[in-house]
């Protein structure tokens, strides 16, 4: 198994002050927001009542998280994706976002095809004509077994499929 | 309640294998597979009749059709779903009395809101609501029922499964009508959870449907006590019809009444096949062999009665609608 | 008609060539649909319920419940293999069953889920066959106030269940609960937190939280890392079999896991995909190798698959002992009865003999069938690891979006895989547990429910919550679990942080 040096260490201290802020300002808002609700009469509460308690909650555990960031040691470290891995993490969402985009137009057949060429193509050193006959196999198939047999309803694109 | 006439049928019946037996004739609908749309989730009480009516409308049509539950939203996600679907007779659905005339006047951006926004197709059934109390209840009917709400002023507590739902409505309009002050209290998980409240003592009676209570009832375990609707109800003989009782005139009554309709704007042809097809379901003897077992009450009405009675029910809603804002507590 | 003579009759039905095919069928597309990450039994059942209305509702019956258990078998596979759910109750099945693949023991693991599932789906029939009268009992004691302090106290009880420190288990499980609140709110049908956006009215989708939260983010960290393989695949027999020391340690995880997963089917209040998650957390407080949880022990899938599938068989029991159908998949059952003129109700088990003992002893008979299925199908599910990963994770990728978009055909679903994804990924680095978001998101909205329905009834009265004896007891227990670890082993417990 090769594990090649995709990723770059990060102080876990900070990492932890920030999820705890961010928490905050989270709990702050959702607090805020929840005001638009009422909060009902004892024996009909309404709908702020739980998100006033799990917006508290937050607040606890974020105070939690911070105060967890406080007592690390500051050469704890986590582990983010950088260099080569943190392009192929981002082109990987650049290209989900793309077919997410074209599912509803061109439909699932073909933009799982197109998907699976463009992934197969970041991914491996297949050569085009392999990739693009494995990808419409692999799109085919899975369209035969859903949405032929199983019949479960899939977005259609402009072409029907 | 207006039947259809023999020879209406015939002629519905005529025109639709005519029409399936001219090839050539332009339209040669369904030429593919038909959605219906059902709001509520699979295995509700919904799912029961949804399918049946598939099942026969199959026949009737030579074509397929495929259930979709799309839940949500007191069935208006479902609902507006069929309202906006493209209208060439491939998107159906089914919707209550209360979805679609009750919910736009509470909800805001709805696809539709008033019954002219949509195209009803027949009516399948009404199902009126039940109260019932435990069998060891000194509550021994309708009227001492009254007796004791009248008394116990927000005291009584009577489960039902799910805020505006049909029952709900129907006892919010009990609690308008004799001016009592009964608890109604909402279950969420369906009427399996208000059944329970009552057979473990937590509320003092429920208001639910046949389905979730002949069951019950067979077991000695629950007494039905009311039924909101004008007339004898076949499956439980001895419950009080409220409907006759003074007092309560049928602008008190709100059964849940149940629908096939479509987007509006469908195409002539298309139209008249799913009105004339529905029909003979709805009057056919496996349809009402169906309801009998399932304690359904057939109703069978065409798109211009449908409209009627919807229309009817609005200044019901309305008024009631009135009532439970003055009294939000 | 004494249990005896109704099992031997019922056998006499379920063994007549139409009952078995469709038990078998049945099991046989459990296992499909449950493989398969989003698509649930509920689709499947709601799938095969026109066909069943041509036959005799015993053979319907009987197929359904195949379905049902037989995708608490396959549901654990994908979430061992490739770290992919199939459904909300084998998530917590990936937190172990994914390293023991990285060990190399995928083959051991899956062999241990379909023996454990088979002892917790027999141990479980035979508990409908003589406990159904006291489970009804004991059902009608358990109210709103009760149920809330059950599910206030498992809340609060799992936010520790992957170990970690406080915060990494108390902050996604926060998120989960905030996460839950979004969406038209069931009691008073008001929109929470949608701004507007109608396709979040029902809320976000629990399988696709569960998906994005553990498959895409760890189809992050692989495309990150562009490993060849996910783990080192050998298919010799020895490999693919447990050893004796495996079997050995499943033994008791499978012993509480069926009785916790029977506890919390047959009761209506607590979610029948929870049984796995308390299994877990059960193995994370009494058992020998609790340290090795989370890093590939053993425990952690025996006893979670086990309670799986006993719990799965216990939902039945308020539908067959009183008629009342508790979720979705046995509300869709007693329809299909409906169908057929049977009214189910207390006296099911008494006016159809037939229909209760025929599916009784079908039960028996789908859990041997699956278990002959599985095994053999372990050595196919683990070949397909030796498929090199630039084909796999493209086609993980398809089946997860076509898991979360059939739920509930919203593009929605899909869009959140990512975004959860990235979020679980991230947090995951961290060290934060994505199995408490889980329960936030299937518990919070619960515990509210009982929260405003225990009020409702009470009519504003807050010693509801304490007033009756179930309660006091419930609230007893809950503390007892929740201080015990601290009480018995408090230098143990300080050194797990």
């Amino acid at each position: 198994m090769k594990t090649q040096p995709a990723f770059s260490s990060h102080s876990k201290r900070i990492g932890y002050f920030v999820t705890g802020a961010i928490g905050l300002l989270l709990s702050a808002a959702y607090l805020l927001l929840s005001r638009d609700y009422p909060f009902g009469s004892m024996d009909q509460p309404g709908a702020r009542v739980w998100p006033t308690v799990v917006g508290l909650m937050m607040i606890v555990a974020s105070l939690f998280v911070l105060w967890e960031a406080w007592w690390m040691q500051p050469t704890d470290q986590f582990e983010l994706p950088a260099g080569a891995g943190a392009k192929r993490v981002a082109l990987m969402i650049v290209l989900l976002v793309g077919y997410f985009a074209a599912l509803e137009y061109v439909g699932q057949l073909i933009s799982s095809a197109i998907f699976c060429v463009l992934f197969m193509r970041l991914a491996s050193p297949l050569s085009w004509p392999r990739l693009i006959v494995a990808s419409l196999a692999l799109a085919g198939g899975l369209y035969v077994v859903f949405v032929v047999l199983l019949k479960i309803p899939l977005p259609k694109g402009i072409f029907g499929y | 309640m207006k039947n259809f006439t023999r020879r209406q049928i015939a002629l519905g019946g005529g025109a639709l294998a005519g029409g399936l037996l001219l090839p050539a004739h332009a339209d040669n609908y369904p030429q593919r597979d038909i959605t219906f749309v059902n709001p509520w989730s699979a295995g509700g009480s919904t799912d029961a009749i949804v399918r049946q009516y598939s099942k026969l409308m199959e026949k009737v049509l030579a074509g397929n059709i495929n259930v979709e539950n799309r839940t949500g939203g007191s069935g208006t996600i479902g609902v507006g779903s069929v309202v906006r679907a493209k209208p060439d007779g491939y998107t159906i659905g089914y919707a209550g009395n209360s979805t679609l005339v009750y919910q736009p006047m509470v909800m805001k951006g709805l696809a539709w809101s008033k019954p002219e926004d949509l195209q009803p197709l027949v009516k399948l059934n009404s199902m009126p609501t039940l109260l019932a109390v435990r069998a060891d209840s000194p509550v021994k009917d309708w009227a001492d029922f009254l007796k004791d709400v009248q008394a116990k002023p927000n005291q009584v507590r009577v489960g039902v499964a799910g805020l505006r739902t049909s029952a709900d409505l129907e006892m919010q309009q009990i609690n308008m009508a004799a001016r009592t002050k009964m608890r109604i209290v909402p279950f969420t998980g369906g009427s399996g959870e208000s059944v329970l409240a009552l057979l473990g003592g937590r509320v003092e009676a429920m208001a639910g449907y046949t389905d979730g209570l002949r069951g019950h009832v067979q077991a000695n375990a629950m007494r039905v006590i009311a039924v909101f609707q004008k007339g004898r109800y076949e499956p439980f003989p001895d419950a009080t019809p409220v409907g006759d009782q003074s007092g309560f005139t049928s602008a008190t009554l709100l059964p849940a009444c149940n629908y096939v309709i479509g987007p509006k704007g469908m195409p002539k042809e298309v139209l008249d096949k799913l009105v004339n097809g529905s029909r003979q379901v709805v009057t056919s003897d496996e349809f009402k062999a169906f309801a009998q077992r399932a304690g359904l009450v057939l109703d069978p009405m065409g798109p211009n009665e449908v409209r009627a009675e919807l229309q009817r029910v609005v200044g019901t809603y309305e008024t009631l609608i009135k009532y439970l804002n003055a009294n939000k507590s | 008609m004494s249990s005896f003579d109704g099992l031997m009759h019922g056998f006499a039905i379920a063994c007549t060539m139409q009952n078995l095919i469709a038990a078998f069928l049945g099991a046989l597309a459990g296992t499909l649909v449950g493989v398969l990450p989003g698509l649930g039994p509920l689709g499947g059942i709601a799938l095969i319920l026109p066909i069943t209305y041509s036959f005799d509702p015993t053979t319907g019956l009987i197929a359904m419940a195949g379905i049902f258990y037989g995708a608490m078998y396959g549901g654990s596979t994908t979430a061992i293999l490739i770290n992919v759910p199939g459904e909300v109750a084998s998530a917590i099945t990936c937190l172990d069953g994914y390293q023991l693949t990285r060990k190399g023991r995928a083959g051991a693991a899956l062999t241990i889920v379909a023996a454990g599932s088979f002892v917790g789906g027999t141990a479980s029939v035979l508990g409908i066959m003589l406990l159904s009268p006291a489970v009804s009992r004991a059902a009608l004691m358990f109210g709103p106030p009760e149920y809330f302090a059950m599910l206030l106290g498992g809340l609060l009880i799992f936010s520790r269940i992957s170990g970690g420190t406080l915060a990494a288990g108390l902050f996604p499980m926060t998120i989960g609960l905030l996460l839950a609140t979004v969406g038209q709110e069931a009691v008073t049908g008001e929109q929470r937190f949608i701004f507007g956006i109608n396709e979040l009215s029902p809320g976000f989708t629990l399988v696709a939280v569960v998906i994005g939260l553990f498959a895409v983010a760890e189809i992050m960290h692989l495309v990150a890392t562009k490993e060849d393989h996910i783990a080192p695949v050998s298919i010799k027999l020895r490999d693919l079999m447990p050893t004796k020391e495996e079997w050995r340690r499943s033994f008791w995880p499978m012993g509480r896991g069926t009785l916790v997963g029977f506890v919390m089917g047959a009761l209506p209040g607590p979610p029948s995909s929870m049984s796995s998650f308390a299994s877990y957390r059960l193995e994370q407080a009494v058992s020998k190798y609790r340290h090795e949880l989370g890093t590939g022990a053993i425990e952690g899938v025996a006893g979670p698959e086990t309670a799986n599938n006993a719990a799965a068989t216990a939902t039945l029991i308020p539908l067959l002992a009183m008629g009342i159908p508790f979720g979705a998949i046995t509300a869709l059952m007693m329809s299909s009865l409906m169908i057929h003129g049977i009214t189910p109700g207390p006296l099911l088990m008494v006016n159809y003999p037939d229909l209760f003992w025929g599916l009784i002893a079908s039960m028996y008979i789908g859990n041997v069938m699956l278990v002959i299925l599985n095994v053999p199908l372990v050595g196919v599910w683990v070949s397909l690891l030796r498929v090199p990963q630039y084909i796999f994770l493209p086609m993980i990728v398809l089946l997860t979006i076509i898991g979360a978009y059939s739920v509930n055909n919203s593009m929605l679903d899909v869009w959140l895989l990512p975004l959860i994804g990235c979020v679980g990924f991230i947090l995951n680095k961290l060290d934060f547990r994505m199995a408490p978001m889980v329960i936030g998101l299937v518990l919070g909205p619960l515990v509210e429910k009982h929260l405003r329905e225990s009020l409702i009834l009470s009519g504003g009265d807050i010693s509801t919550f304490w007033s009756s004896s179930v309660a006091v007891v419930t609230w007893i227990v809950v503390l007892l679990v929740l201080f015990l670890g601290y009480l018995v082993r408090p230098k143990e417990v300080a050194a797990d942080d």
